[in-house]
């Protein structure tokens, strides 16, 4: 911060603010970097429904990327959309698992005798609990996360805010 | 003395209604889900030991009873 900021509040309050927005931005990109790694490390790759989530981190890696670089009104827009698409995604991600869990349980060998007479409400808990199956629930929420980070970092900024009209 | 011979499948070619088939016939529960399992994780190595067939379906929590009757039935 320079001495003129120091003068100025509301200067000040830009500065912070730019800092938080970069902040954000940084976190969405190593969360998004760190589940890509992940995701290899698994070899998240055994059919086409585990290429999804590598789609949608290029397509939040491209949203970072264009925040960080080119943040007119009209990118921090289609920014929006496309980390709220990607939030989106994270979230149906969680699911997927969670019916994963659920389909995988008769094999699991403590479960495959009283799965069939296991009561519904109990069946989803024990897949959304990760008690059975290969898939852990919350992973994909990781991308939900990144996702809403970079959504977070739209949030009352400059671009939308020049022409007086301000967009929360 | 007569000796039952198990007909071995090829883990990496065999079709999964064929793998569906020979883990049924071996008594195997869920043979249909088992199959569509086995297939998913191809190819596989000429291990002996199985390892990366072994590490695959363990993270289903396998039945060790279940996991060598699969075996049994699977070649490379």
């Amino acid at each position: 911060m320079s001495p003129a900021d120091r003068a100025d509040p509301s200067a000040e309050g830009r500065s912070t603010a730019d800092l938080l927005r970069r902040s954000l931005i940084g976190l969405a990109a190593i969360a998004a970097t760190g589940t890509a790694l992940e995701l290899v490390l698994l070899r998240h790759w055994d059919n086409a429904l585990e290429w999804i989530p590598f789609i949608a981190l290029v397509v939040l890696g491209l949203a970072v990327a264009v925040l960080a670089v080119c943040p007119g009104r009209r990118a921090v827009r289609i920014v929006r959309i496309l980390a709220a698409s990607v939030a989106i995604v994270g979230a149906i991600g969680v699911f997927i698992h969670v019916r994963s869990n659920y389909e995988a349980a008769p094999l699991d060998f403590r479960y495959t005798d009283t799965w069939p007479t296991t009561a519904e409400p109990i069946r989803w808990l024990l897949a959304a609990t990760d008690t059975v199956g290969p898939s852990p629930t919350l992973a994909p929420a990781a991308i939900t996360f990144a996702a809403i980070a970079l959504l977070a970092a739209t949030l009352r900024h400059p671009a939308l805010i020049a022409d007086g009209s301000p967009e929360a | 003395m007569s000796q039952a011979t198990t007909v071995k499948l090829n883990a990496n070619t065999a079709s999964v209604e064929e793998l569906q088939a020979a883990f049924a016939a071996a008594g195997i529960t869920n043979a249909d889900r088992w199959a569509r399992e086995v297939a998913e994780y191809r190819p596989y190595p000429a291990d002996p030991t199985w390892a990366q067939l072994r590490q695959e379906l363990s993270k289903y929590n396998i039945g060790p009873d279940v996991l060598e009757k699969i075996i049994a039935v699977l070649e490379v």
